[in-house]
């Protein structure tokens, strides 16, 4: 199955996630991303919903800058985002654990049968 | 995480992706806008320090598609423009084609400008940028000029009927340009604009480099200062060449003494001078048909005789103001213009009377003695 259309619906989750572990900017928050195996995300949903998530008051953001070049904008988890993540792992687990029981079960029929 | 004192080198394909980018999302507020692409630059600059390459982000107007789409903002590039939904849909296809002609063709530019044979002489052109954003001005105010003004020859700051028109014009038009040039005006400049805006800027300054051959076509070749004072009244104490009753004298139609035109009469002065006629004396020029009638010089060789009379004439187009060496080449050669009166009462001198041309020699030959 593609895992992209998966990824849409839990890519807030992961992000936020990442980024309660750690602050980060884009890229260095699509890197741990991809390392811890979400492989298939996209740069601009990352960045994109980086954006959505600051804009919904559940991440914070400031700007780094550099002598040369351009600024690194950080992303850091706010109270509202850590409740956010909390909720969401909730809803994930329970979901996720429901989908397998029902992977379980059926496969377990199909071998039955 | 990583160090926060950083170092990121933007090599000009990110900036270009970035700035396509930002053009995709050229419909949204500036502030959404920045708001979305902030620290992207610096994102696709590690990525591509990373050993990446901005060809494997795809296409950029997809990417800032994809980019939207993920922080939610709503009105995707399809939502552009304040028109109804009809109009969008019937102007969105053109718009788009020419945003991603103008897009590619950018993009090719700075890959060919980038390469390492032309990256100097490309650093330098843009160096030198803001002298064409000058020129273009005072080209646009040149064009104003030859339509608005009697003078049939450009001066280099256009006159348009009083000394300070022209150059309060000429300064109003290049703060202007420089304005344009560094984005401060519509319809300014990069690929960051509206589709229209960068058709405009393309059309105007392709219009400009065209009319710079026009415009320097208006200058006469020998100096615009050498016409001023002949023709211009202004300074001369002396007027140059043949002068009657005060007026320049434009040509001359000599007659023998029986009344008839002659034609290649060379006139010298007492002291063995030409006498010619100012150069420009006979030009003349209808403003309504923008013709322009030129005078034109005997020739010995290569030198112009302007003391040989009649002078020929030649029609010409208001472009090219002085004499062609290749006039008499053309189809439309110089001709010799018909002369006021078609013959002229004979002249003569009184006859001595008596003496036969023998005796008077005999007489002096005389007297001598």
């Amino acid at each position: 199955m593609d895992s992209t259309q998966l990824l849409k619906g839990v890519l807030d989750l992961a992000v936020l996630a990442v980024v309660g572990q750690e602050d980060g900017y884009g890229y260095d928050v699509l890197r741990r991303l991809r390392a811890g195996g979400l492989d298939g995300v996209g740069d601009a949903s990352v960045y994109g919903t980086l954006r959505r998530l600051y804009a919904s008051g559940a991440l914070t953001s400031y700007v780094v800058p550099s002598d040369e070049g351009p600024h690194r904008k950080y992303y850091g988890i706010t109270t509202a985002g850590r409740a956010q993540l909390k909720q969401q792992r909730e809803d994930w687990l329970a979901f996720s654990s429901a989908v397998t029981r029902l992977l379980d079960q059926t496969q377990t029929q199909g071998a039955s049968a | 995480m990583n160090e926060p004192t950083i170092r990121l080198e933007v090599r000009p394909e990110v900036s270009a992706f970035v700035d396509q980018v930002r053009a995709r999302l050229s419909d949204l507020s500036d502030e959404d806008r920045e708001e979305l692409l902030g620290g992207l630059e610096a994102d696709i600059a590690e990525l591509v320090s990373d050993g990446g390459s901005v060809a494997e982000l795809g296409d950029p107007r997809a990417y800032a598609d994809e980019l939207r789409a993920a922080a939610g903002i709503t009105g995707c590039a399809d939502g552009r423009g304040r028109g109804s939904l009809r109009e969008r849909s019937t102007s969105r296809p053109v718009d788009e084609r020419l945003t991603s002609v103008l897009d590619g063709s950018r993009r090719q530019w700075i890959e060919l400008a980038e390469t390492p044979a032309l990256r100097g002489v490309w650093s330098f052109v843009v160096a030198i940028r803001p002298l064409w954003w000058v020129i273009r001005a005072w080209v646009a105010v040149q064009l104003v000029d030859m339509r608005a003004s009697t003078d049939y020859w450009a001066k280099p700051v256009p006159s348009l009927g009083g000394p300070v028109v022209g150059t309060v014009l000429l300064a109003v038009a290049i703060v202007l340009s420089v304005q344009m040039g560094r984005g401060r005006l519509w319809p300014r400049s990069g690929p960051v604009r509206p589709v229209v805006s960068r058709v405009v800027l393309v059309v105007l300054n392709g219009f400009a480099l065209l009319m710079v051959p026009v415009v320097l076509g208006n200058f006469p070749s020998y100096g615009v200062w050498e016409y001023r004072d002949i023709l211009g009244g202004e300074l001369p104490d002396v007027t140059p060449g043949l002068v009657s009753d005060g007026q320049a004298v434009a040509n001359v139609f000599p007659y023998d003494a029986q009344g008839n035109p002659l034609t290649g009469v060379q006139l010298f002065d007492q002291d063995g001078n030409p006498l010619n006629v100012a150069r420009f004396a006979g030009d003349d020029f209808n403003e309504r048909t923008g013709k322009r009638v030129v005078t034109y010089p005997w020739l010995n060789g290569g030198r112009r005789l302007y003391n040989v009379f009649p002078l020929p004439r030649r029609d010409q187009r208001s472009d090219f103001g002085g004499v062609r060496a290749d006039a008499w080449t053309t189809a439309n050669p110089p001709y010799l213009p018909t002369p006021p009166l078609a013959v002229v009462p004979p002249a003569t001198l009184p006859t001595p009377a008596a003496p036969e041309p023998t005796d008077a020699a005999a007489d002096e030959d005389r007297e001598r003695r």
